[in-house]
């Protein structure tokens, strides 16, 4: 097989016992970018990861490979034959192996000199020459993700498949394996699919995002798209917190500034501390978190919004603020 | 590895690993099968109605007084010292974590020897009784090792580390938390122990519990030796001594019965909440410092267990050995037979294990029937298994004093321990990630590559272990070798039983003591192992 070309899954189902977990998923891996699947477990998100790898067999549709099937009804290319490059979560190094065989594990085709050396080049890649004696248990979390991305890269893989792999690692270790392993990732220029059920994990790292739930693809766009125009609740929910708000509820100048409906549902971006602004609303209550202000605005006796600001100080409860609506940040509910 | 569901379980497709593994199954399985079979379709006759009418209800019911009676000494043994042990600071603590697992090393029947020597009216405990007291043997009495309640106290001083271990092992993971919570909720520590900490561990020791008592079951040696006429001494006298292997058989059928019972009750006892596993960021509670008065009776309390359990027993050997020389009786021959023996038994039994073991690992069919197999033939009791044998081998028409009898005993053994073998590799895997097998297979490796290049060296770090434990096991077998051995070819521990029976101890604690100081090395491994274990997980 080729390297850099797309993987596409078209019209996949798997079931099992009866029971579809994945339905009807179409979706497409680019070279070069990284593509996300987000949704909460079960969604079945690691399924579709796993009828990619060619771990399992599909019950309908077909997965190709540049224009070649490889799996489908009539034909299924097991998954020691795709070079697909797989990462999991529990990093699955090999227990026996130290950090620069675990590495070369794959490169069987290689002489034992090659093999070192492509080895050695991985680690050294993901910063982690200076342990390539360790064996898995004398590793922290995070090398042993990084041991495991390297073991992956190092057989050039037609495509890299992670399911959820940052999620056993501390936050502390998180932000900075991440940025070092799909950097990694990118470089090496095969398509990437990243599983997580981490809607902000998914927007800081992928080139595209598919939404997925109940074993359907929701939606699947850009980062930037999906936040803004999503095409459902649903999509809006995975993406960030989201307010209902009944447009009674909603000042008169800001219910002009939206669609006609009844309910909305409303960002915390979507309200503004603003000098100018167009409505002066009631704080029931702020709290600081981190950098941001979070702040609850009283519209009527029963209902609030959210709105979050920056600045050095936190207003109190009682206090009148002046705000206005970003409309974009506002979705008719359906 | 994945529990199986019963919903979802299908016959595979006849793929080389399933056959394989169904191979080494019917292997383990087939004693088993065989004596079950032979006691329920073959008919007893009219000794079998004379049994029933004379012998049955006796032997069943002390089988299960035995039974009983262990079970309540094992619990008063094991759960106190490992409570005290796990979550307590007292003088000695460290000594005994490990020291109370040594009694493990000497088999049953060695501790009825030696109990039934030191015990007796002529032996140094009651002679040191008159010579304190200046009382005659009339004048007082004395409780007999040769009765239900002194083969009780035997199996239970053998086997009672089964218990103490899981037990240990269950206190020490308890949830720092929940110990927290229920201490700020008042509870006293008496209060704590039993209606926390107790039911937590409850399905842990039950484990331990029934173990040992399947053990208890189907020991021959030691009820033999103290007269006591449990099923096993009913089997093997209608076998050996009435030549009634029919008979043999339907009581065979009601061991097997008392053994899946033990089983079923630690199950039920187990409830909905499962064995308490140990979680990665589970905290263990910190030990508790006893006060001078508690500690020092607790130390006190630990070694009187294990000076009755090991100490006396042992040392009565040692000193007898000595007493009387080491020369007596042969020596060279048995202890060649039992290495013999026991080398080719374990690797038999090794390589079952490790076919059932990575058969598991392969699809659900061969994990359930593997693990089936090997759990029959580890309930079963050797003396059970070994009838199965002799029935093929009249069936096949080998003579049982040939060479056959030795490769039949062999495959007994396989048959017998394989899973007690088959823990340890599965244990390795455990400790290996879920994924390992995926990991291998996008990285390009078949499936006979994921063999040799993942499954054979992650199950090979237990293998050491598996190794010990096979070879001790074998080596301590009695009641099926005694069945099947051909004659003149004595190991140690049928030796020790003859000399023994012929009220020979001298000559007897010779491969007594061998057999123990075999044991010893494995026990020793394993406590350091675990105390270890335990060290780092309270250090992590």
């Amino acid at each position: 097989m080729s390297k850099l070309q797309p993987i596409h899954a078209r019209g996949v189902t798997r079931r099992y016992d009866g029971r579809a977990v994945v339905q009807d998923a179409s979706l497409t891996l680019e070279p070069g970018k990284i593509t996300a699947l987000l949704g909460q477990s079960g969604a079945g998100k690691s399924t579709l990861l796993r009828l990619f790898a060619g771990l399992e067999p599909l019950d309908a549709g077909e997965i190709l490979h540049g224009d070649v099937a490889v799996s489908s009804l009539s034909k299924h290319v097991p998954a020691e034959e795709r070079q697909i490059g797989l990462i999991f979560q529990d990093f699955a190094l090999f227990p026996h192996l130290n950090a620069i065989d675990n590495v070369g594990f794959g490169l069987v085709r290689q002489n034992k000199d090659k093999r070192r050396e492509t080895a050695r080049h991985w680690l050294d890649r993901l910063g982690l020459s200076h342990r390539a004696k360790a064996y898995p248990h004398e590793l922290s979390g995070g090398e042993q993700q990084r041991v495991s991305i390297a073991r992956a890269l190092a057989a050039q893989p037609v495509a890299i498949l992670m399911d959820e792999p940052f999620s056993g690692l501390d936050v502390t270790l998180k932000s900075e394996v991440r940025r070092t392993a799909l950097a990694a990732v990118a470089e090496a220029g095969s398509p990437a699919l990243l599983v997580t059920h981490d809607a902000s994990e998914a927007m800081r790292a992928a080139d595209r995002i598919a939404v997925m739930s109940d074993g359907v693809i929701l939606q699947e766009d850009t980062p930037e798209k999906l936040y803004l125009e999503p095409v459902s609740m649903a999509v809006a929910r995975a993406l960030g917190p989201l307010r209902s708000v009944r447009r009674n509820a909603l000042p008169e100048k800001w219910q002009a500034k939206v669609p006609l409906a009844e309910t909305y549902c409303l960002r915390p971006e979507a309200v503004r501390l603003d000098p100018a602004g167009d409505a002066m609303l009631e704080v029931v209550a702020a709290q600081r978190t981190s950098s941001l202000i979070e702040i609850e605005l009283k519209l009527t006796e029963t209902e609030t919004i959210h709105a979050l600001a920056l600045g050095p100080f936190t207003p109190g409860p009682g206090d009148k603020l002046a705000v206005s609506l970003a409309p974009e940040f506002v979705f008719a509910a359906r | 590895m994945q529990a199986i569901k019963a919903s979802s379980f299908h016959l595979p497709r006849l793929n080389p690993v399933a056959l394989i593994t169904l191979a080494a199954a019917s292997l383990i399985g087939a004693p088993v099968a065989i004596a079950i079979f032979t006691g329920v379709i073959g008919g007893g006759g009219d000794a079998w109605l004379h049994i029933v009418s004379t012998q049955l209800l006796g032997y069943t019911m002390t089988t299960l007084a035995v039974i009983g009676l262990t079970a309540a000494l094992i619990l008063l043994f094991a759960v106190p010292t490992a409570w005290f042990v796990s979550l307590n600071e007292f003088p000695g603590r460290g000594f005994f974590e490990w020291a109370l697992i040594l009694p493990l090393a000497a088999p049953g029947y060695v501790l009825a020897y030696a109990w039934a020597d030191a015990a007796d009216v002529a032996g140094p405990i009651q002679s040191a009784l008159r010579d304190v007291t200046g009382l005659s043997a009339r004048d007082y009495w004395f409780p007999s090792v040769y009765s239900i309640p002194g083969l009780s106290f035997v199996m239970a001083s053998a086997l009672f580390p089964y218990a103490y271990l899981t037990a240990r092992a269950a206190f020490s993971n308890l949830s720092l938390c929940t110990m927290e919570a229920a201490r700020s909720l008042g509870a006293s520590p008496r209060r704590l122990f039993l209606n926390v900490a107790l039911p937590a561990a409850r399905p842990a020791i039950f484990a331990g519990l029934a173990l040992a008592l399947m053990e208890t079951a189907a020991d021959y040696g030691a009820a033999s030796y103290l007269g006591v006429q449990t099923l096993s001494v009913g089997i093997f006298r209608a076998w050996h001594s009435f030549s009634e292997p029919a008979v043999a058989a339907r009581l065979a059928v009601l061991l097997i019965l008392i053994a899946f019972g033990l089983q079923f009750i630690e199950r039920m006892a187990r409830g909905r909440g499962g064995i308490q596993q140990t979680a990665t960021r589970w905290r263990t509670p910190r030990r508790q410092k006893l006060g001078p008065v508690a500690g020092w009776g607790v130390a006190i309390g630990c070694t009187l267990v294990l000076v009755l359990s090991f100490v006396i027993p042992v040392s009565r050997l040692i000193w007898v050995s000595t007493e009387t020389g080491l020369g007596q009786g042969q020596i060279v021959r048995p202890f060649l037979n039992s290495l013999t023996l026991a080398l080719a038994g374990s690797a038999f039994a090794f390589v079952l294990a490790l076919t059932i073991t990575i058969g598991a690992r392969q699809n659900r069919f061969s994990q359930f029937i593997g693990r089936f197999a090997a759990g029959a033939g580890y309930a079963a009791p050797g003396i059970v298994l070994a009838l199965g044998a002799l029935f093929i081998l009249s069936w096949t028409g080998f003579s049982v004093a040939g060479p056959a009898a030795l490769i039949f005993l062999v495959w007994i053994y396989a048959s017998r321990f394989t899973a007690a073998g088959a823990e340890p590799l599965n244990a390795a895997f455990s400790r290996a990630p879920a994924s390992l097998g995926n990991a291998a297979r996008s990285l390009g490796a078949s499936r006979f590559q994921r063999l040799v290049r993942v499954d054979l060296p992650v199950a090979m770090s237990g293998a050491s272990a598996a190794a010990i434990i096979l070879f001790v096991e074998t080596l301590k077998e009695l009641p099926a070798t005694l069945m099947l051995r051909p004659f003149n070819w004595d190991t140690l521990a049928v030796q020790a039983f003859a000399y023994a029976s012929d009220e020979r101890l001298a000559a007897a604690t010779l491969p007594s003591l061998l057999i123990t100081a075999a044991g010893l090395g494995p026990v020793v491994l394993l406590s350091l192992q675990l105390t270890r274990a335990g060290q780092s997980r309270a250090a992590g």
